[in-house]
């Protein structure tokens, strides 16, 4: 089974449950210089190399998922970027999230430019860096940017691994070109491009080049394997482009629907009362408030998406390739329409559907840059339900987090059926005090209700402590049927106090209400 | 000076006899432990258990060996747990290198007790029955004693340190457990242990430190119903509790302050004693007049303070029994009746020994009663690994069940053939219907494939996000004879 438009949740599920052979490492791809005996070409792209790849330096610092007004230990990276039209660095997203200090440095120069970021799509890997100074930009040259290249062509892919004060170029050939994960999220799937660049640690961020332009952005290597290197290719760099010119970042959309690749079976395709022949996926069901909701039904067979005719393995054909019918969906901005042809009960249907982000109510990718939301009541810590907070538990967190955590996220499509969810809430900490000395065994469990309110995001907590049940405050969890139950006189004496005991920025409890 | 050696030799003399004396009551202790030598059985079994995941093979046999205490002429009493999916058992005697076969008289999975029986002809002189007793004598010394497979007696030392009620290896049950400290040796394949020539129990698990017995209480209970005509067993307990501490919630239930005893009701199953009279939320405060605590523990005469489950245990099944609990404020008087909680009953089993696993394959698709057994095919950290939707049904409704539903019945896995292409990466996913009819037991696999004989297909839909499965009823069952050839089976479907 598949999500036709992302692949976003078996992917991501898959991958976190054997991490090990697809987890992929940002790295730099490292070449060697190309000597002067090589193409004459060559030559003018050294000069530009020196003129347009720059490296970042960057001080990065993540928050505490559990304790969530705190923050993690700071660490120090070093990544690539180039210049593209209009000032602009283009780099890696993962070089940048959670920067709190960033600064750039051209080849062979000791000045070092404080910078900032512009733009981050952290779903397509992809940043845009400026540099606050623009004499720093006097004798740089703007890098153009190159079609998808073609399998089997050469491609020179340059950066600064592991630092270092010049260019470095290396030489390797398109191996692979298809939809997979972009590992910065854990979760996006989109167009990638597979080079044999040998692959060290150290660069991402760096332009890949053939004929002189831009036709990828080097960003992650596979760990088990030997060289095996993944660049972003324009279509996905186009997409981010073309995003972010009305200011704004909005990133991909999806429809929102989970497709089969059943039609291999003729009794299935007989039992859907198709015309022998016909082509397509099978709808499995639909993300809940998604853009396909009231339009797919299970058991509809979906047969073109845009221009696209879908095989029964959902591929299309696209750039002269055979990709994930997603690809379509890739070509659209958020709020673009695509056309739907499907077949429900042997009768052809078409439709025009809104590319959204159509996701479910627990996400699956990891969050950066934004703080986490949180609330403290006298001690009780909730934070959202998300990837962040799961991998807390570590390498393993799959299968060490609590059996209900990870009942949501394996099942959350099944699991929500309530369309007024937004997020599921957890009890991340019980700050010790003594009005919560019986109640730890709740630690680590999602909210269910509080004061007989559902809580389907964090915010509804503001109302659920602004009530109580004959003087107490009654907590339920999923999957307990026994609740917490606390003194609500007392916890709201206590709140400033634990508040104060445990360093937690001072927020009132909501205003009590009868 | 001669009244002073006198004196010296006075003393020397008792000196010595003391000497003697408390050598010669070693050395009685020594005899009284070995009168139990010629009780000792050593006992091989061949484990011929089917495959989890292919239920209609057996898996390579295994040999399991445990140790054996004579209860009668001709009866030997062992642990449950190493004589699981036994097809052969045989004794071994302290007079005679010779095997003797022995069958399987009653087994007790929620006891976790075993007793054999062999042929008397198949013995020259009867065996030498040993008496277990009820006494507990904290940190007495034992001897932990069994015949080893070349009819040589073993044995190591402890002290009895403890009674517990404890996880049973064998059912979901907790029972009553002698906690053995500072061990010469780790026991725990039916190992008699004994002092001053008491049988006090038999070893069933050890850690680095403790060895942990049946105590006699246990193993007398079981005798005694052993050789009724039929085995009733003893009741299990019917609900899940809590420590009950915290004051607020105290507060919240109403009870009065100066009531600080009572363990809190948090789930009531099925079936089990209780499980007909005690609610969620009851506060439990008398079991047969015994007063129960915070922790959930009584006072016992001779274990001293030890879990309440130990009281439900001591009836046979259909005996009365009397609760009295807080609820609703006030303090209740409730009676019930012993009951047993067998696996079998159970949604999702605890365990499933001696059977084989109850499945169908049709079309080359391997349906499966969901069991616990099944789940640990996972290895260790089961729990972690298993899909989440599968542990739910074992984790939260197990002991739980509806009238409805008996059995929760999986797709396993696909045997690939030309009928399952496109469905042959589905597995480990929950039956809802089949032809429409809700699937709430294995059997209903046969009943509802009668079900709309026009039609070309079975339709069978599973839970959560899973497609349609559609099977063509056209030449089905040379098809499935086809796969039970390529694939070696002999027999496609096991539903009792």
């Amino acid at each position: 089974m598949r999500k036709s438009d992302g692949g976003l949740i078996p992917s991501i599920v898959h991958c976190t449950a054997v991490p090990l052979w697809i987890f992929f490492l940002s790295l730099f791809f490292f070449f060697q210089m190309l000597s002067a005996q090589t193409e004459p070409s060559a030559f003018a792209q050294e000069a530009t190399f020196e003129k347009s790849v720059v490296q970042l330096s960057i001080v990065q610092q993540e928050y505490d998922y559990t304790t969530p007004w705190k923050k993690s230990a700071m660490s120090r990276g070093i990544g690539s970027g180039f210049i593209i039209e209009g000032n602009r660095i283009l780099t890696n997203a993962h070089n940048v999230s959670n920067a709190r200090y960033l600064e750039v440095k051209k080849q062979n120069l000791a000045k070092r430019y404080p910078a900032g970021v512009q733009f981050v799509g952290h779903d397509c890997d992809l940043a845009i860096v400026t540099v606050f100074d623009l004499d720093f930009y006097k004798d740089m040259v703007p890098l153009e940017f190159g079609p998808l290249p073609q399998v089997n062509s050469k491609v020179q892919t340059c950066g600064f691994p592991l630092g270092g004060r010049t260019v470095s170029v290396t030489e390797g050939v398109v191996s692979r070109i298809e939809v997979g994960i972009y590992s910065h999220t854990q979760a996006d799937s989109h167009l990638l491009v597979q080079t044999d660049a040998a692959i060290n640690p150290g660069n991402s961020g760096g332009p890949v080049l053939q004929n002189g332009k831009v036709v990828g952005v080097a960003f992650q290597g596979l760990q088990s394997a030997d060289n095996i290197g993944y660049m972003i290719p324009t279509p996905v760099i186009d997409h981010f482009l073309e995003d972010i010119k009305d200011g704004r970042y909005d990133g991909f959309g999806s429809l929102g629907v989970f497709t089969f690749e059943g039609l291999h079976n003729p009794a299935y395709a007989q039992y859907l009362n198709l015309q022998e022949g016909t082509e397509g996926v099978v709808v499995m069901g639909t993300i809940l408030n998604s853009s396909v909701e009231s339009i797919l039904s299970r058991n509809d067979v979906l047969t073109k998406i845009g221009d696209f005719d879908i095989d029964n393995d959902g591929m299309i054909r696209i750039y002269g390739l055979v990709l994930d019918m997603s690809e379509a969906v890739e070509q659209k901005q958020i709020g673009q329409m695509i056309d739907l042809v499907f077949y429900r009960d042997g009768q052809k249907h078409t439709a025009s559907v809104k590319v959204d982000y159509n996701e479910p109510v627990l996400t699956f990718r990891k969050e950066f840059d934004l703080p986490p939301r949180y609330r403290c009541f006298a001690g009780l810590t909730f934070v959202t339900v998300n990837r962040n907070y799961l991998e807390t538990w570590g390498r393993n967190s799959i299968s060490d987090i609590p059996f209900y955590l990870r009942y949501i996220f394996y099942d959350v499509q099944s699991l929500n059926t309530d369309p007024q969810r937004k997020e599921y809430v957890v009890l991340s900490e019980i700050l010790s005090d003594t009005l919560t000395t019986y109640a730890t065994g709740f630690i680590q469990q999602a909210v269910e209700n509080v004061n007989g309110l559902p809580i389907m995001n964090l915010e509804d907590l503001d109302e659920a402590f602004g009530k109580d049940v004959d003087g107490f405050w009654i907590i339920k969890f999923l999957g307990n049927d026994t609740p917490m139950i606390l003194d609500a006189q007392q916890a709201r004496l206590r709140h400033p106090e634990i508040l104060k005991t445990h360093e937690v920025p001072f927020t009132p409890l909501p205003e009590h209400k009868l | 000076m001669k009244k002073q050696i006198l004196l010296t030799q006075l003393i020397f003399a008792l000196l010595l006899s003391l000497s003697c004396a408390r050598s010669r009551s070693v050395q009685t202790s020594g005899e009284l432990s070995a009168t139990f030598d010629k009780s000792l059985v050593y006992i091989n079994a061949s484990i011929d258990q089917y495959d989890g995941f292919q239920p209609w093979k057996r898996s390579p046999s295994a040999d399991s060996v445990c140790y054996g205490t004579a209860v009668g002429p001709c009866q030997i009493l062992t642990i449950a747990e190493p004589l699981a999916n036994a097809s052969l058992v045989q004794i071994k005697i302290h007079s005679s290198g010779q095997f003797i076969p022995a069958a399987i008289k009653v087994i007790d999975y929620d006891l976790n007790l075993c007793l054999l029986e062999i042929s008397a002809d198949s013995i020259s002189t009867p065996l030498q029955t040993v008496i277990f007793t009820e006494e507990f004598k904290k940190g007495t010394e034992l001897q932990g004693r069994w015949l080893s497979s070349d009819a040589a007696v073993k044995t190591s030392r402890g002290f009895l340190d403890r009674a517990m009620v404890l996880p049973s290896p064998t059912s979901y049950q907790r029972t009553l457990s002698f906690v053995v400290s500072n061990v010469s040796r780790q026991t725990s394949r039916g190992e008699l242990y004994t002092s001053d020539g008491q049988a006090i129990g038999i070893a069933y698990s050890s850690s680095e430190q403790d060895v942990f017995l049946i105590p006699g209480e246990k193993i007398l209970q079981f005798l005694k119903q052993a050789n009724h005509k039929e085995y009733i067993g003893y009741g299990t307990t019917g609900f899940n509790y809590f420590e009950f501490l915290d004051p607020t919630v105290r507060k919240y239930l109403k009870m009065p302050e100066d009531m600080k005893d009572g363990c809190l009701v948090s789930s009531v199953y099925s079936k089990g004693t209780g499980s007909e009279s005690l609610k969620f939320n009851d506060v439990l405060l008398e079991i047969d007049g015994y007063p129960i605590n915070a922790f959930g523990r009584y006072q016992h005469p001779l274990y001293g303070e030890i879990s309440f489950e130990h009281l439900l245990q001591r009836h046979v099944v259909g005996e009365p029994i009397n609760f009295v609990v807080w609820r609703d404020g006030k303090r209740l008087e409730l009676s019930a009746k012993s009951q047993r909680f067998e696996s079998s009953e159970m949604l999702v089993p605890y365990q499933q020994y001696d059977k084989q696993p109850e499945y169908m394959v049709l079309g080359g698709y391997v349906f499966q009663k969901l069991t616990r057994n099944y789940l640990r095919l996972w290895g260790d950290n089961w729990s972690g690994k298993v899909p989440p939707h599968l542990l739910h049904y074992y984790r939260d409704l197990s002991l739980k069940s509806d009238e409805k539903r008996k059995d929760i019945v999986i797709l396993s896995f696909v045997l690939p053939s030309e009928i399952n292409l496109g469905y042959q990466n589905l597995g480990r996913i929950v039956v809802k219907t089949f032809n429409g009819m809700e699937t709430n037991k294995i059997s209903d696999l046969i009943k509802a494939q009668n079900l709309f004989p026009d039609s070309p297909f079975h339709v069978i839909e599973f839970e959560q996000e899973y497609p349609t499965l559609v099977i063509p009823k056209e030449k089905l069952s040379q098809t499935n004879q086809a796969i039970a050839e390529l694939y070696g089976i002999q027999k496609t479907e096991n539903i009792y």
